[in-house]
C-alpha cells in the first residue's frame, strides 16, 4: 500500500538515487523524498538494505600502496610480462620485418650534467630529461618512459601476432580440411619455421629492457655516488 | 610547499618551477597505485601505470589547461592506462599458448585475487566480485567507494552524464550483492 508520498517519486527513480543516497550526496528537498518513500515502500527498503550490506563488505577489501617507491627492480616487469611460450602463428614476411624492428632498437645511452638527465633510448628513437632537485622522483620516472617505450614495442607486435593468428588459424583449418587423413609435413614445417621466428623475437626484446635496465642503475649509481643526499633506500638490492 | 594546495602547484610547476612536480607525485602516488590494482589486480603492473602516470602528468602538466582540477586531469590518466594495460593483457593471453582457454582474462584475474587474499576468504571474495564486473561498472564501483571521488566528479574523469554512472553504480551494486549473497559479513 502507497501513501501520497510514495506517488511523487516511482520505485524506479528511488533505487537509480540509492547509491547518492548511500554516500551522502544527496541535497535536503530530493534526501527528504528518497527518505519517504524508502520508509513506506517495503521493496525498496529492502533494495536499501541490500545495498547496505553489499557496502559493509566492500570494506573489507584493502589495498596496501607500497609506502616508498621502488624505482629499481632486478627484473622490471615488462621482462617478467614478456611472452615466453609464444604459439607459433605469424606468417611469413610480416614476422621477418618485425625481428629486423625489434632486434634494431638496440643502446641504450645516458648523460647527467648540469643538473640535467638524460635518457636516450635506440637510435635517438627516444629521450627524456628531468630538470629538478628532486632525483628520486626523476629517476623512476625516466625508468618509466623507457617502459613504457618498451610496453608500446611489445603491445604492436602482439597486435600483429593476434591478426595473424586469426589468418593463421584459417589457413590451418582449411589444410586439415583439404588433408583428411593424409600426413601433413608441410604444416609441422611451417609450425617449425614460425616457433624459430619467435624465439628471435622473444630474445630480442628481452635484451632491449635488460640493456634498458643495466643503463639505468648504472645511472642510479653513478648518481649516488656524485650526490650522496639521494635516499639510497631505493638503491637497487 | 606541501601546505601549497594542487592548483597552487601546478600554477607554479608552469611558471617554471619544475620541483613543485615532487609534492604533487608524493600526494597522488599511492591513489594512483590502489587505483590502478583495484582495477587491475596486478601488484608489478599497478607500479607500473602509477609510474608512467606520473611521467605523463610531468610531461603534459605544461599543457594542462587547468580546466578539469588536477585531480580529475590525473585519475583520468590513470584509468586510460588501465584500460590499454587490460586490453593488451588480453591480448597477450590470447597469444601466450598457456591460456588459450582464457582469452578475456578473466580467470586469471580470479586466480590473482584468490592469491592476494588468502589469509582473508571475504577479501578475497570482494575482490573477485569486483574484478568480475563489466570495465565500465568496475571503474565506477572503485572510484566511488575506494576512492572516495563524488559521482559528479567521476562524470568528470570519465566524460560520462552524471545519472550513467550513478546507474552503473547501481547496477555495480546489484551484480555485486548477487555475487556476495552466500558471503558472511
Ligand atoms: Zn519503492
Amino acid at each position: 500500500m502507497k501513501n501520497d508520498n510514495t506517488k511523487q517519486v516511482d520505485c524506479q527513480t528511488v533505487r537509480e538515487e540509492l547509491p547518492t543516497l548511500l554516500y551522502d550526496e544527496l541535497d535536503g528537498e530530493s534526501r527528504q523524498l528518497i527518505e519517504q518513500h524508502v520508509e513506506a515502500c517495503q521493496q525498496c527498503r529492502d533494495e536499501l538494505e541490500g545495498f547496505r550490506r553489499t557496502l559493509r563488505l566492500l570494506d573489507s577489501w584493502s589495498v596496501e600502496a607500497p609506502e616508498t617507491a621502488e624505482p629499481f627492480k632486478t627484473h622490471s616487469s615488462v621482462e617478467s610480462r614478456l611472452p615466453i611460450r609464444l604459439r607459433p602463428v605469424l606468417v611469413g614476411a610480416a614476422a621477418a620485418v618485425i625481428v629486423f624492428a625489434i632486434l634494431g632498437w638496440v643502446g641504450t645511452d645516458w648523460q647527467y650534467a648540469d643538473g640535467q638527465l638524460v635518457v636516450t633510448l635506440g637510435r635517438g628513437s627516444m629521450s627524456a630529461s628531468y630538470l629538478g632537485q628532486d632525483l628520486n622522483t626523476a629517476v623512476p620516472m625516466l625508468r618509466a618512459v623507457a617502459r613504457e617505450e618498451a610496453d608500446i614495442r611489445c603491445n604492436s607486435l602482439l597486435t600483429v601476432i593476434q591478426e595473424n593468428l586469426v589468418e593463421f588459424e584459417r589457413q590451418q583449418e582449411e589444410r586439415r580440411l583439404a588433408l583428411v587423413g593424409a600426413v601433413d609435413v608441410r604444416r609441422d614445417e611451417d609450425w617449425r619455421h614460425q616457433m624459430v621466428m619467435f624465439q628471435a623475437l622473444a630474445g630480442g626484446l628481452e635484451r632491449e629492457v635488460r640493456y634498458t635496465n643495466r643503463a639505468l642503475d648504472d645511472l642510479w649509481t653513478h648518481l649516488s655516488q656524485e650526490n650522496p643526499a639521494i635516499s639510497r633506500k631505493n638503491e637497487l638490492n | 610547499m606541501n601546505d601549497l594546495t594542487d592548483a597552487e602547484l601546478v600554477q607554479r610547476f608552469r611558471r617554471g618551477d619544475k620541483g613543485a612536480f615532487s609534492p604533487l607525485a608524493r600526494r597522488w602516488e599511492g591513489k594512483a597505485y590502489s587505483l590502478a590494482y583495484r582495477l587491475t589486480l596486478d601488484a608489478a603492473e599497478s607500479d607500473d601505470i602509477k609510474q608512467t602516470a606520473l611521467m605523463r602528468a610531468f610531461k603534459g602538466l605544461a599543457e594542462f589547461n587547468g580546466k578539469a582540477s588536477f585531480s580529475t586531469w590525473f585519475h583520468r590518466i590513470v584509468v586510460n592506462l588501465c584500460r590499454d594495460r587490460m586490453r593488451s593483457r588480453r591480448v597477450r593471453d590470447r597469444v601466450l599458448g598457456e591460456q588459450t582457454g582464457d582469452i578475456r582474462g578473466e580467470g586469471r584475474f580470479a586466480q590473482s585475487a584468490c592469491r592476494a587474499g588468502e589469509r582473508a576468504e571475504t577479501s578475497s571474495r570482494v575482490a573477485q566480485a569486483v574484478a568480475s564486473l563489466p570495465t565500465a561498472v568496475r571503474e565506477v564501483v572503485v572510484m566511488r567507494h575506494y576512492q572516495d571521488l563524488p559521482f559528479a566528479r567521476i562524470a568528470e574523469i570519465l566524460d560520462a552524464p552524471v545519472s550513467t554512472v550513478k546507474s552503473r553504480m547501481a547496477q555495480g551494486l546489484r551484480l555485486l550483492q548477487e555475487q556476495l549473497k552466500d558471503v558472511a559479513e
